[in-house]
């Protein structure tokens, strides 16, 4: 891990032991928003990772600002986190000012689109994270073009994942934008959605990591039958399961945020990186999901116990920014306009 | 907490650079390879393709110059590896001499036993097997009974090995036999044996018929087998600590998750000619998994070169990688119009065919899925 990997991977994950606890996650659920961890976060310059120094940002690469977003899985932070640090890295690649507060991105959907036309932007986007708490949401049009729209200028209507974090539907009616550009070159509405895509595969990874963690000691902890259920084959079959696919999603995820990184110096495109992890991955989360409650038995069943906020995210996420389904269908459709002998002279001159 | 590390490794430039020479020989040597033996993956051997990759080069090429070896990097070993396999080249001749019993020799032997032994490796002449379970002992290795008695100038062996493969062609099997016992720790008391399959008084080797119909392992009986000291590797007694040892280099290579690369390869051709929804995202998943088995197998590989000991990472990536190569078969099923035939005309049901049977053995060769569960738990300190 390089200096700045370290730092900001230090950063995030002592911000989010103090301060995401069981209470701030619970409060967070009932639609308090924890505002001082925000500004906190803010404050600390994780929302402008991606962000160029000249413009007040950190400058660092995407594979930087994944220790983030597996810190934000690992913790389960109920704020928009990586919604806000794409929001802003779009605005700066389009050479917009960055403003202060809550920043969102809108659409999340890939079958949705939002137009801008003479100067005002139309449209439906629904399960935006945030959209109720956000001072503003950019918004990348299909043609490619980005729009800054302040909060008041779109109705809201709430609606929540299975996690209960904010999933909102915000509809623009000739919205008046307070600023507008175009997307840098070389990116396009489907690879914002791709970059969202990135992003959850991350916080799943990050997810199970804790989860992995959490059943571990917790199968060592737990004594049935006179001994840890740890120590029984049966137990220790299901955790090497769940651990295989945690280090398969581990590895799927940081392959798409070098890979994304690879694309902005070369030029190519991640997207087969990106699909690859996301689907991996939201196919996992439903297996380590399963398997991690089977191992906590009836506590973890319980709104109590910790173990939910990453389950009920897993399968929230696995959902969002295209599901496996979503994914695998787009990487079949590519595979199947090569000749089949040209698979593996084809996966193996991706760039690494 | 972090119990295991798949670091991402890159393959260096000069690996890429092998890859493509590979590539070419391959196509070259194997045009005409039908798609149903290329199946078989590195359960096919040809004595010929050998001898060839052995004057290639690419055959003990890590190991030093002056056994004949290349002493080029793991990650080259790597690319050529992943190359014969996409190709499903009959590398089954040499495989074995080349991913353990050499590095064995290496890291154990004698100085006259390398260079005794290792040239002949290198040039795909002398293949070798392994001699590890018994009748009576597969996932519980240590109770192996096959014995070695001290006799003048050497040992008598009696008992008797199987699931060999290729003993009835190989030279050389490295047995596993106990020397002594302790029973305070069985794991004590065995040690590692060279045994010349050809020129010894007293085996007998017996084939034994897979439910695929293939004869490639055997039933191989020492009946007061004579073998001389130098063919002994490594001191009495320390035949566990050398086995487990050759078992991490059994289970760190990229063929734990590409032996059913070529239905993969068929399931592509076959939705080629009729697309449909349904095939097109089975075939979506099956790449993203091959692309991030890949990458987990690349950081082993890295692992590798760099001497830290990956015996964990192994272990998760052969176990993910069997349930990688049995589910393709099964998505062939699913999205298949016809019959799985060894008789049918596509290559397709043909070698759908053939490794819907053929999986079923890849989560137990070379440790079963349960002894490598037994081995990330303890890795992850659950025993």
């Amino acid at each position: 891990m390089n200096e700045m990997r370290q730092i900001m991977a230090d950063t995030a994950e002592k911000l989010f032991t103090e301060h995401v606890t069981r209470n701030l996650k619970e409060t967070a659920e009932a639609t308090d928003f924890p505002e001082n961890l925000w500004n906190a976060v803010e404050e600390n310059g994780l929302l402008h990772i991606l962000v160029p120094e000249n413009l007040g940002g950190v400058g660092a690469e995407f594979a930087d600002a994944e220790v983030i977003a597996r810190g934000m899985g690992r913790h389960a932070v109920p704020m928009p986190v990586v919604e806000s640090i794409l929001a802003n890295w779009i605005l700066a690649g389009a050479g917009l000012d960055i403003p202060t507060g809550m920043t969102v991105l809108a659409p999340v959907r890939a079958d949705e689109s939002l137009s801008l036309m003479d100067e005002t932007v139309s449209g439906t986007a629904t399960r935006v994270p945030w959209g109720r708490t956000a001072a503003q949401v950019v918004v990348v049009t299909a043609e490619g073009g980005v729009a800054l729209i302040a909060a008041g200028s779109y109705e809201v209507s709430e609606n929540q994942n299975i996690a209960g974090e904010p999933r909102d539907t915000l509809v623009f009616d000739k919205a008046a934008p307070a600023a507008t550009g175009i997307l840098p070159t070389g990116f396009t509405v489907q690879s914002i959605h791709a970059l969202g895509a990135m992003m959850r595969s991350a916080q799943m990874a990050g997810a199970m990591e804790w989860i992995l963690e959490a059943s571990v000691q917790y199968a060592n902890d737990r004594v049935q039958f006179g001994r840890a259920i740890g120590k029984f084959q049966a137990i220790q079959q299901s955790m090497a399961e769940l651990a295989g696919h945690a280090a398969a999603s581990g590895a799927a995820a940081t392959g798409a945020f070098q890979a994304a990184d690879l694309a902005v110096q070369s030029g190519h495109d991640s997207t087969f990186e990106i699909a690859a992890a996301k689907t991996r991955i939201s196919e996992a989360a439903g297996i380590v999901a399963s398997i991690s409650h089977q191992i906590h038995g009836a506590i973890g069943f319980t709104y109590e116990h910790d173990l939910h906020f990453r389950t009920r995210r897993l399968w929230s996420w696995r959902d969002e920014f295209g599901s496996d389904s979503y994914w695998a269908d787009w990487i079949g459709g590519n595979i199947l306009e090569r000749e089949a002998d040209d698979l593996w002279p084809w996966l193996t001159t991706r760039p690494t | 907490m972090q119990y295991f590390n798949f670091d991402p490794y890159s393959l260096p430039p000069e690996a890429e650079e092998l890859r493509k020479e590979v590539r070419e020989f391959l196509a070259e040597e194997l045009a005409d390879y039908p798609a149903v033996l290329r199946s078989r993956s590195w359960s096919g051997k040809s004595e010929e393709f050998s001898r060839k990759v052995g004057k290639r080069g690419w055959i003990g090429m890590t190991w030093p110059k002056k056994y004949g070896g290349a002493e080029r990097s793991f990650f080259e070993r790597y690319a050529y590896l992943e190359e014969v396999l996409a190709y499903g080249a009959p590398v089954g001749g040499h495989w074995i001499a080349d991913r353990q019993s050499g590095p064995t020799l290496l890291r154990f032997g004698t100085e006259e036993q390398c260079q005794r032994i290792l040239p002949g490796i290198i040039k795909g002449e002398s293949f070798f097997c392994i001699g590890m379970s018994e009748p009576d002992s597969g996932s519980d290795l240590a109770s192996i009974r096959t014995k070695a008695v001290k006799t003048d100038g050497g040992y008598v062996i009696n008992g008797a090995k199987i699931w060999t493969t290729g003993a009835e062609s190989c030279k050389w099997m490295i047995a596993l036999v106990r020397t002594g016992s302790n029973p305070e720790n069985r794991h004590q008391g065995m040690s590692q044996f060279l045994i010349d399959l050809k020129d010894s008084k007293g085996l007998t080797i017996s084939p034994i018929k897979n439910m695929a119909g293939e004869e490639h392992f055997n039933m191989v009986v020492f009946e007061d087998v004579f073998v001389p000291d130098e063919n002994r590797i490594g001191a009495e007694g320390d035949g566990w600590k050398q086995v487990t040892a050759e078992l991490a280099f059994e289970r760190s290579g990229p063929e734990r998750y590409m032996s059913s690369i070529q239905l993969l390869i068929e399931i592509i051709r076959e939705a080629r000619l009729q697309p449909d929804t349904r095939s097109q995202e089975q075939i979506g998943r099956l790449v993203a998994h091959l692309a991030t088995m890949r990458r987990m197998s690349i950081s082993v590989a890295g692992k590798l070169e760099t001497d830290s000991n990956p015996a964990l990472e192994a272990s998760v990536v052969k176990d993910l990688g069997a349930i990688y190569e049995q589910g393709i078969p099964e998505i062939a099923h699913r999205i298949g119009r016809g019959e799985a035939s060894m008789t049918a005309l596509s290559d397709f049901e043909q070698v759908r065919a053939y490794l819907t049977q053929a999986v079923v053995s890849f989560s137990l060769r070379g440790g079963t899925r349960e002894i490598l569960r037994g081995i990330i738990a303890r890795g992850l300190g659950l025993r």
